[in-house]
């Protein structure tokens, strides 16, 4: 049995409240769970809390894989409120890009500096491993794992695994890229056009005939045109990707802040749209905290 | 002993190589190119390249390991180094000017501009 579930779908910071309840409020963590309870988790926004209680009551050492998608604080902000880290015997290895002049194990630690919180990270007592990712190709606990770069602020990785014979994509963060951003100027004199293709090509690439997108959609294409360069997706360039992709089942993730439950819904009913008015019988689904996708 | 080549490029992209290795030609730069980041600094010190060209994100190692690198080396600390990416991001400007770079070209961004700040250091 393998599956996926939603233990954090917000981008940004956590937003609890009666108007989010529904889709839910914390930062992005995602488990990926298969053969009998082997553990990667996508992430460690403040989802991965709950995540966290829920191993406790299996009563059982955890040994995970963490898959961290960049540094940003909304996904690596539930670390120190993670209890199995504290627990000696679990183990957890982490993995994702790191800066050149900082190194992941660093970046972790820092969140955890004194003046921030009580408890430092060498105070954790399970065993923690760093692992540098780049763009690429990886074979971690016999699982196929692919790396792409995305467009995001300082480095960002998007992760495919190849599990029980399905495709699972993982893209959190990430916003088109930009065109012509100096110019403005559609008559560059080169292969302007073709550069942009190759870029969206590349993810559409990556994400063929994914089983499972996960993929930021955090704003609606009126709210992008405030909010370009800020490194996240509105919905249409997102169903545009996975329908290009062949993808079976897209879920918009990294829902903004600032958007409630109905929005969300409004949201999700567009990006459908948009998908039956291309022929496409691809599912479509708002990220909800809870949630869990088979994978079988 | 030869004449040192103008440009090194370091970019995984093909299609921007083969574009990049026609407009060097065209404007009578003597060019050298690769796709592979990891054996950058190898490269560099072997041909001594007048400025680099350099893309961010590749994989093997990326552009800011290897900008970070070249610094910190003394016989390459001095060549100039553009960086050359599709990373449009004020933070990873701001990154890269702080690691070293000369200068931060956002791709796509016309030929003539790429050769007027390669002009720049030659």
């Amino acid at each position: 049995m393998a599956y996926v579930k939603f233990w954090g779908v917000r981008g940004s910071i956590p937003t609890p409240g009666p108007s989010t309840s529904r889709y839910g409020g914390n930062t992005p963590c995602l488990e990926l769970n298969y053969d009998q309870d082997k553990l990667f988790i996508l992430d460690a926004g403040s989802g991965i809390r709950a995540l966290g209680q829920h191993l406790l009551t299996h009563g059982k050492p955890v040994k995970a894989h963490i898959f961290i998608s960049h540094m940003h604080w909304d996904h690596i902000q539930g670390i120190p409120f993670f209890v199995p880290a504290y627990i000696p015997g679990n183990e957890f290895t982490f993995h994702g890009a790191q800066e050149a002049d900082m190194r992941l194990e660093d970046i972790l630690s820092d969140q955890m500096n004194p003046v921030n919180f009580p408890v430092q990270i060498d105070e954790m007592r399970s065993t923690f491993n760093f692992e540098k990712m780049y763009e690429g190709s990886y074979e971690i606990d016999d699982i196929k794992v692919e790396a792409i770069y995305l467009n995001h602020p300082g480095y960002a990785l998007g992760y495919k695994f190849f599990i029980n014979n399905k495709i699972l994509v993982y893209c959190s963060d990430n916003e088109p890229y930009p065109v012509y951003p100096q110019t403005g100027d559609a008559s560059a004199d080169h292969d302007d056009d073709q550069f942009i293709e190759d870029n969206n090509q590349k993810l559409i690439n990556f994400t063929r005939d994914a089983d499972i997108l996960v993929h930021d959609a955090q704003y609606t294409p009126e709210e992008y045109k405030t909010k370009y360069q800020w490194g996240h997706s509105p919905y249409d360039y997102t169903v545009k990707i996975a329908l290009a992709a062949n993808v079976k089942t897209l879920v918009l993730f990294h829902h903004d802040p600032v958007h409630d439950d109905q929005f969300i819904d409004q949201i999700v009913d567009a990006a459908k749209k948009l998908s039956w008015q291309a022929g496409s019988t691809m599912k479509i689904i708002g990220a909800t905290e809870g949630m869990k996708l088979s994978l079988d | 002993m030869s004449n040192p080549i103008d440009v090194l490029v370091i970019d995984d992209n093909k299609l921007q190589l083969e574009y990049l290795e026609h407009l060097f030609a065209s404007h009578g730069l003597s060019a050298h190119l690769t796709v592979e980041s990891e054996k950058a600094v190898e490269i560099i010190k072997k041909i001594k390249p007048r400025v680099i060209l350099l893309d961010i994100m590749m994989p093997g190692v990326d552009g800011y390991t290897v900008l970070k690198t070249i610094r910190e080396t003394e016989e390459l600390k001095e060549i100039p180094v553009i960086i050359h990416t599709s990373k449009a991001f004020q933070v990873d400007q701001r990154k890269a000017l702080r690691l070293g770079a000369n200068s931060y070209l956002i791709k796509p961004i016309k030929g003539s501009e790429i050769i007027n700040e390669i002009k720049k250091y030659l």
